[in-house]
């Protein structure tokens, strides 16, 4: 039987900001080039959400007046079922604002507490300072450990607890808080990740651990076969280089 | 002589020497081929920090801000100003910080700091307009149009909004002239309380529109979704909240309707207040339809006639990379700046109305004034060119970052080999010139200066400087 992975994507129309949409079509791209059937469903304020339909759900991030216009129905309607549905291992990648809302809560940095969904054992505190740029951190897949390469822009500083691993160790650039070299968070099989936007095309071997993961949660087993990434290599080294060599000098 | 001449004499003095020091600074870096117009301006405020007020006294000015469209809508009303026959200087859109916009105003001041042109055209970026509008109180204040625009420049748009609001505020008696199907702009009509003239269009453009995330799906005011009677673009049209009555004004001056838009241009039935005409605007494209309505706005604020503002737009000829149509070898090469998703998916909507086939070339650099941040390319709807894809025969790109917009490409479902990378600007051209059809070439801002200048070096095209 063809196997098939089928994408929620919570809140596209309003979590949308700056090219987020690129990490879902690399998902489908990379999986129907393997011949695995991929659906994407599109659900926002007020759709219902039924997560046993959903192999990977994908949230991005937002601006602060979008943020607020979602926060009503995530945290009153979909929160427990975000929550089940990441005790349940689903799939998650969650970007940016997208990573800070599955948090515990935001403080800002007047002072202000905003309770968020608490689904992953992290909290944010706003600070003044844009942490913004280039940036690079390492990644671990079964064949070992690889550089991902993105661009971040945050005020908010995420600080994991015990129960929560880094999603990779900072190279270069800031990460979770610019202050303990993490960046982004691992809990079940969630990703989470402050390279905003588009993170996964030219990070392929991310793209794919995430695909894995999903794959081997849902039929136990996993074969993918190789793709030709040429470009996506080389549109990855090329900035590697660059941000590498720029941070040297 | 007593303590008032001196300080007078002092003043004049301080005026002198700053805006003799912005003369000499800007010949001199011409001298050394450095077009830097920021550092003059900077220069001139050492000596007299508020040298933009001495210079901008007895000149009414009208500042262009907004997203999109600033540096065509200038250009449209300076063609007004010409045909009308009025005194005027402008800056260009390179000066369109403070700086920029000192440094156009020493230089076309006398060393007694009076300017002896009637009206100034000037663009002004969104960030700095609160900073220009300590100094000058303009006559009119335009806001093309509000649209998500590097993120890591600007920030939130709402960020935006405050920044232009603040640049109103400071304002005494300016006329704000807005663009009525923007419900980001309006806004600012109540977070300004200033009164308005409004343009717009009041029936949609195109038949297919590209499908592009929208910067303004929920009320600004109540943040309840809009419902549209039409959209011409991006999230401008006929907006309304149903939830708090929040919705679009009757424009003053709008195109009550689209007869026929072409590759060429658009046939539009123009209301000037109340005053029905048909008109062709000059350039192609739903953004230049607004471009026009918005100069037309402000020359009519202004009371220019509207013979000549109907005259400004139809006999309208583009420049400086804003659909600029160069001949090399006897090809035809149109230059389109890209600067943000908006305008590069107003572009695609564009090449489905261009009727031959064609050269795509895109140049992605990722400089200050580019935006450091390419992202908002996965925010274009380059899968809207598989729907072209006969009529496009092949695709180059070049720029610091064509890796990253091939990939874009790629994960478009693009046909990658019909897609070239050629890094080196002149070969990229050599090789787009080969097929011998028109190119259209889509730069960011610095891919656009690097690109004039090779094409000026190489080709010898002389009249291609501004
Ligand atoms: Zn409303």
């Amino acid at each position: 039987m063809k196997k098939q992975i089928r994408i929620c994507h919570l809140y596209p129309d309003i979590l949308n900001l700056y090219g987020d949409i690129g990490n879902v079509i690399t998902l489908q791209k990379r999986l129907t080039n393997r011949g695995i059937d991929c659906t994407i469903d599109n659900i926002s304020v007020k759709d219902t959400l039924y997560v046993e339909n959903y192999d990977i759900f994908f949230i991005g991030g937002g601006q602060d007046f979008e943020q607020e216009i979602l926060l009503e129905d995530l945290l009153v309607v979909k929160k427990t079922l975000i929550k089940k549905a990441i005790d349940e291992n689903k799939t998650f990648l969650a970007i940016c604002g997208g990573y800070q809302l599955l948090g515990n809560y935001y403080k800002t940095w007047d002072g202000t507490v905003l309770e968020f969904v608490g689904a992953l054992n992290v909290n944010t505190i706003g600070d003044k300072k844009r942490m913004i740029g280039d940036y690079i951190f390492t990644c671990e897949d079964e064949k070992g450990c690889f550089d991902v390469i993105s661009f971040e822009n945050h005020s908010g500083k995420t600080f994991l607890s015990s129960d929560v691993l880094p999603l990779g160790k900072v190279i270069t650039g800031y990460g979770n808080n610019g202050q303990d070299k993490t960046e982004g968070a691992r809990y079940k099989n969630v990703f989470a990740s402050y390279g905003h936007g588009p993170l996964l095309p030219k990070n392929p071997r991310l793209a794919d651990l995430i695909i894995k993961t999903s794959l081997k949660e849902k039929y136990g087993t996993i074969d993918l076969v190789d793709l030709n990434d040429e470009l996506e290599i080389k549109a990855n080294n090329i900035m590697l280089e660059r941000v590498k060599f720029h941070t040297k000098k | 002589m007593d303590l008032c001449t001196d300080i007078i004499l002092f003043m004049k003095l301080n005026v002198a020497l700053s805006v003799l020091s912005c003369k000499i600074s800007c010949t001199l870096l011409r001298i050394f081929n450095k077009g830097g117009t920021a550092l003059p301006g900077k220069i001139a405020s050492f000596f007299c920090k508020d040298i933009l007020k001495y210079v901008s006294e007895n000149v009414k000015v009208i500042l262009v801000t907004g997203t999109n469209g600033k540096t065509t809508t200038c250009r449209i009303i300076e063609n007004g100003f010409i045909l009308s026959g009025l005194n005027y200087f402008s800056n260009k859109s390179g000066a369109n910080l403070l700086n920029g916009v000192i440094t156009s105003f020493c230089l076309s001041s006398s060393l007694s700091g009076k300017n002896h042109h009637d009206y100034a055209v000037i663009e002004c970026d969104e960030a700095a307009l609160s900073h220009v509008t300590k100094f000058i109180d303009p006559e009119v204040i335009l806001v093309t149009n509000i649209f998500r625009d590097q993120l890591d420049r600007y920030g939130e748009i709402t960020n935006t909004l405050n920044l232009i609001a603040k640049g109103i505020n400071n304002c005494e008696s300016a006329c704000i002239c807005i663009n009525a199907d923007c419900s980001l702009c309006t806004h600012l009509l109540s977070i300004t309380s200033k009164k308005a003239i409004l343009f717009g269009v009041d029936e949609k453009i195109y038949d297919n529109l590209i499908k592009e995330p929208k910067d303004a799906l929920y009320c600004i005011k109540c943040r309840y979704p809009y419902t549209y009677d039409y959209i011409t673009y991006a999230h401008l049209g006929g907006f309304k909240c149903e939830n708090c009555g929040y919705q679009r004004q009757n424009p003053d001056v709008h195109a009550v309707g689209i007869l026929n838009t072409d590759a060429s241009g658009s046939d539009i039935e123009i209301i000037i207040r109340n005053r029905k005409y048909k008109t062709r605007v000059n350039l192609p494209g739903a953004h230049n339809i607004y471009n026009s309505l918005a100069a037309a706005c402000v020359m009519n604020a202004i009371g220019i006639e509207d013979t000549h503002i109907l005259n400004a737009i139809g006999s309208f000829e583009s420049g400086f990379g804003r659909m600029e149509e160069i001949n090399v070898n006897g090809i035809s090469l149109s230059i389109i700046l890209v600067k943000n998703p908006a305008g590069f998916n107003q572009i695609l909507n564009y090449l489905f109305i261009v009727d031959i086939k064609f050269i795509l070339i895109i140049m992605l650099n990722d400089q200050a004034a580019d935006g450091t941040d390419v992202s908002w390319i996965y925010d274009v709807a380059f899968e809207k060119l598989l729907d072209i894809h006969n009529k496009i025969e092949h695709i180059y790109i070049g720029g610091s970052r064509a890796y990253d917009m091939a990939l874009r490409l790629k994960y478009a479902d693009i046909d990658m080999s019909k897609v070239s990378i050629e890094q080196n600007d002149a070969n990229l051209v050599n090789k787009a010139l080969e097929h011998n059809i028109p190119i259209y070439i889509t730069p960011t801002y610095t891919a656009m200066f690097n690109l004039r200048n090779m094409l000026a070096k190489k080709y010898s095209l002389k009249e291609f400087y501004e």
